[in-house]
């Protein structure tokens, strides 16, 4: 049985993000490129925790980079819980959201992304993620 | 009537392995008992409810029994009884001596559901009574249950893949000559790049959703039915000898599809979520939270329904308040483009923009008003409140005596007093009740006494202090007007209003009594009051300062009444920048994935030169020919400002109201007297009417006599004061538009 929490394109949860979220770099002279995704769920009642310790141990998602060494590095990668937290956020640490998300668009959580290329390598790079620690819904 | 006997009375009261009596029973009489059986209190034969039921003693049991009277022989017994009187495991006991006798009962006699434990004197015909004295069993043995509830629930963790598209620069260089274009398109997860054919657009605008139509070749008609509401991300990559570029140009899903069986084309035409968007929405603040916080929310004007809610409505609403638009970017994600022109991006000119592409599109007469009128209207009472202070004297007592004029009563005066319609005593009245003893009186130069008795005193009244108040409300209507000029040649003004209204019921506060109004029952030891009296005991609150008004809003505060304003005159400003934007300049290039809605540029072709911001882009691309041109409309406002923005704080005229109304003159008015006039000006009759005596000096029938009364006619309240009330408050507000640039000369 999956569990019902998604990245989303909005905060009113309509929209669950089903295809790799892109973003646009120019080389030479990238400009970062933000974008906010709502973690959440629209199922009724439900709350989600970390597995490893349900309702004490934080929530993180992380930058996994499925390809060490080719395509975008996980340090382009900014994380953090306000647009305005993206200037300080240390490329390609993980962030922590909560030690607990309940259901419902009121309780869906933003994480903003900030993308700044180092690589200059033109193309299209997939081994970006964002992971979430393993999830336990009740 | 022969006498029964019984080895088996049952005795009720054996309750547990381990009992402690005394239990004693039997039965002597018409049934006389030789032997009882001790058993469960109200024991059903297969009960499960019953201990007994089902019961096997672990171990034997010791029991003490005893009997009274003593037994006649020794040979009693003992024994386990089932409910068919069978007994089991039966031994000999000794009643002679009366007991008490401990014996033990087999456990392994127990073969079967017994009903209890059966004691038998050995006497055939002497009724007795037996007394279990305890019975005492092995330990307890049983099972102990916890249930157990075990709860599986899922759990994962939660990905999002990344596409981070690198795209050089150098691929968007005029100088490469020649560049390549080549579209990847993906269909509820699947590429079908492969299949595309004939033509290809995306094409974006400001508060739109964006669209986007292609052909493909089907390849099984299985695949049809799966095209409807289908995922549809589109990239296109375009590279030349400098350089490659990717972007992502759309992301939505399949709205519709046709079929051409004649060459197996499909057409899809497919749309972003920008109208669901919203309708999806559960409150007021997710549709806020939509337009970036930069709309102007008023409850007041434009309200949130928790019961029935509209939040597709509420959006439009508040996006009419909006300084900028809305979309969703070619990513999926939802974007507020602010309406503010910077410097450009990008400056095209003749060599960078296809020929004869470039177009001007003036703003119509009919989009551009003369002024555009923000109007907040604000319906709430003016509370007035009016007093008045009355002050009245007896005649002098050598009038009692020579006229036989009467004293005034302290209840005609009260009820006068307290009958006077919307005019209320503020307090208590001050009614002076004259001294109870003798008064020497002058008439003529001898002292004549005029006695006033005690007790009776207290009935009369000889002067009165009094403040009477009225209060009344004035319908009233402010109104916040401010003007947005635009100068359009249409001579047509645009006017946006509102109207709030401070709910409260003020025939209410006119009429109804408050619960201090019984404070003025009791003269003497009544109940101490539950409230403090304000001398205003009668009406609620509020109490407008004395001969002043109060602009009552009620539930309305000060912030509600600047929202609102804040809320029109962005509605305004947004209006009329919509208007100045409709003035645009469009041309086509070639295919460009760098610029989107919002991002501003420039062009300088063909006499025209602009700086503007992008409303409207489309992407067209011809896979057979291989054409691929990008279309940019630029909206170039005629305006000032860098920014749109607006911001409005409202002020309520000063309420200046000073009531002055003229307290009337109570005097004392006696007919029947020969000087009594023969007319009055009947405004003046006020204050106490009577007669003289008949008996009295000077008394004449043929004068006017008056009905004996104390008479108040209270001031009217002045016209200005009474119907509704029309006003203007101002307002302090701060606008500008941000405009681009157009110029064309030759």
């Amino acid at each position: 049985m999956a569990i019902t929490f998604k990245f989303y394109s909005d905060a009113a949860l309509t929209t669950a993000i089903t295809a790799p979220l892109a973003f646009s770099q120019a080389t030479p002279s990238p400009t970062p490129d933000d974008k906010v995704v709502y973690l959440g769920s629209v199922a009724s009642g439900k709350t989600a925790e970390a597995v490893s310790d349900p309702g004490v141990d934080q929530i993180v998602v992380s930058i996994v980079d499925s390809a060490s060494g080719s395509g975008s590095p996980a340090t382009d990668v900014k994380l953090a819980l306000s647009s305005g937290g993206l200037s300080s956020a240390t490329a390609g640490a993980p962030l922590n959201i909560g030690t607990s998300i309940a259901s419902g668009t009121a309780n869906a959580t933003a994480i903003h992304i900030r993308v700044l290329d180092s690589t200059g390598s033109v193309g299209t790079h997939a081994d970006l993620s964002l992971e979430t620690n393993d999830l336990v819904e009740s | 009537m022969p006498t029964l006997y019984t080895n088996t009375y049952p005795v009720a009261g054996w309750n547990s392995e381990n009992f402690t009596g005394p239990l004693t029973g039997g039965s002597s009489g018409f049934i006389e008992s030789l032997g009882v059986t001790f058993q469960e209190t109200g024991a059903v034969e297969g009960d499960p409810g019953n201990w007994l039921t089902g019961w096997r003693p672990a171990a034997d049991l010791s029991v003490t029994v005893s009997c009274s009277p003593n037994a006649g022989v020794t040979s009693g017994s003992i024994s386990w009884i089932k409910w068919d009187d069978t007994r089991l495991g039966a031994q000999t006991i000794d009643l002679s001596g009366g007991g008490p006798v401990t014996v033990s009962l087999s456990a392994a006699a127990v073969n079967a559901d017994i009903r209890g434990i059966n004691v038998r004197s050995g006497d055939s015909s002497t009724a007795h009574d037996f007394t279990l004295s305890n019975t005492s069993g092995g330990p307890v043995v049983g099972d102990a249950t916890l249930p157990l509830s075990i709860t599986v629930s899922p759990s994962a963790n939660v990905v999002l893949p990344l596409s981070v598209d690198v795209s050089s620069s150098a691929a968007f260089s005029a100088s490469a000559g020649a560049s390549r274009w080549t579209p990847t398109v993906h269909v509820d997860g699947a590429n079908v790049s492969a299949w595309l054919t004939g033509s290809m657009s995306i094409q974006a605008a400001e508060d739109s959703p964006r669209l986007a139509t292609l052909g493909l070749i089907a390849q099984t008609s299985a695949r049809l039915a799966t095209f409807e509401g289908a995922s549809v991300t589109i990239d296109l990559a375009l590279t030349n000898s400098l350089g490659t570029a990717v972007q992502r140009v759309f992301t939505g899903v399949v709205e519709t599809w046709e079929f051409n069986p004649a060459g197996r084309l499909v057409s899809l035409s497919c749309r972003d979520g920008w109208n669901e968007r919203p309708a999806a929405c559960l409150s007021a603040a997710d549709v806020e939270a939509m337009l970036g916080g930069m709309a102007s929310p008023a409850p007041l004007v434009l309200a949130w329904n928790d019961s029935e809610p509209d939040p597709s409505g509420y959006f439009s609403g508040l996006l009419e308040t909006l300084p900028g638009a809305t979309c969703i970017d070619a990513s999926g994600q939802w974007q507020v483009i602010p309406w503010d022109i910077g410097s450009p991006l990008e400056s095209f000119t003749d060599d960078d923009i296809i020929d004869e592409s470039l177009s001007v599109n003036v703003a119509r007469r009919a989009d551009m008003p003369g002024k555009i009128s923000a109007v907040l209207n604000h319906r709430h009472p003016r509370l007035h409140q009016a007093e008045v202070t009355l002050y009245w004297f007896r005649v002098n007592f050598s009038d009692f005596i020579l006229y036989g004029f009467p004293w005034l009563m302290k209840h005609t005066a009260q009820a006068t007093l307290e009958g006077l319609g919307e005019w209320h005593i503020k307090g208590v009245a001050d009614l002076v009740a004259p001294a109870a003893m003798t008064h020497m009186v002058n008439i003529g130069g001898s002292l004549v006494p005029y006695i006033v008795p005690e007790i009776i005193n207290e009935t009369l009244v000889e002067e009165i202090n009094v403040t009477l108040y009225r209060r009344w409300y004035q319908e009233t209507e402010t109104t916040y007007t401010y003007d947005i000029a635009l100068g359009g040649s249409s001579g047509r003004d645009q006017t946006l209003s509102a109207s709030i209204t401070s709910e409260f019921d003020a025939q209410a506060w006119e009429t109804l009594p408050t619960t201090e109004q019984s404070i003025a029952l009791f003269s003497a030891n009544g109940p101490a009051p539950t409230v403090t009296p304000t001398g205003y005991e009668g009406l609620p609150l509020p109490h407008p300062a004395a001969n002043t008004a109060i602009d009552h809003w009620g539930a309305v505060v000060q912030g509600d009444l600047d929202a609102a304003g804040a809320h029109l005159l962005a509605k305004a400003v947004r209006t009329a920048a919509k208007a100045l934007r409709s003035t645009t300049v469009k041309f086509s290039r070639p295919l460009d994935l760098r610029y989107g809605l919002g991002d501003v540029l420039s062009v300088a072709a063909y006499d025209v030169a602009a700086t503007g911001q992008v409303v409207d882009l489309a992407l067209d691309l011809d896979l057979d020919a291989g054409n691929a041109t990008a279309t940019y409309t630029l909206a170039v406002p005629d305006a000032a400002g860098g920014s749109t923005v607006s911001s409005a704080t409202l002020t309520a005229p000063a309420n200046t109201v000073a009531h002055a109304l003229t307290a009337p003159t109570l005097g004392n008015h006696f007919g029947a007297r020969l000087d009594t006039p023969s007319t009055f000006v009947e405004d003046d009759l006020q204050g106490f009417l009577f007669n003289t005596a008949t008996t009295g000096n000077n008394y004449s029938a043929a004068k006017p006599a008056f009905f004996e009364q104390f008479r108040i006619v209270m001031p009217e309240i002045p016209a200005p004061y009474r119907g509704g009330l029309k006003q203007a408050g101002s307002v302090s507000a701060s606008w500008s538009i941000a405009g681009g640039s157009l110029s064309i000369s030759f």
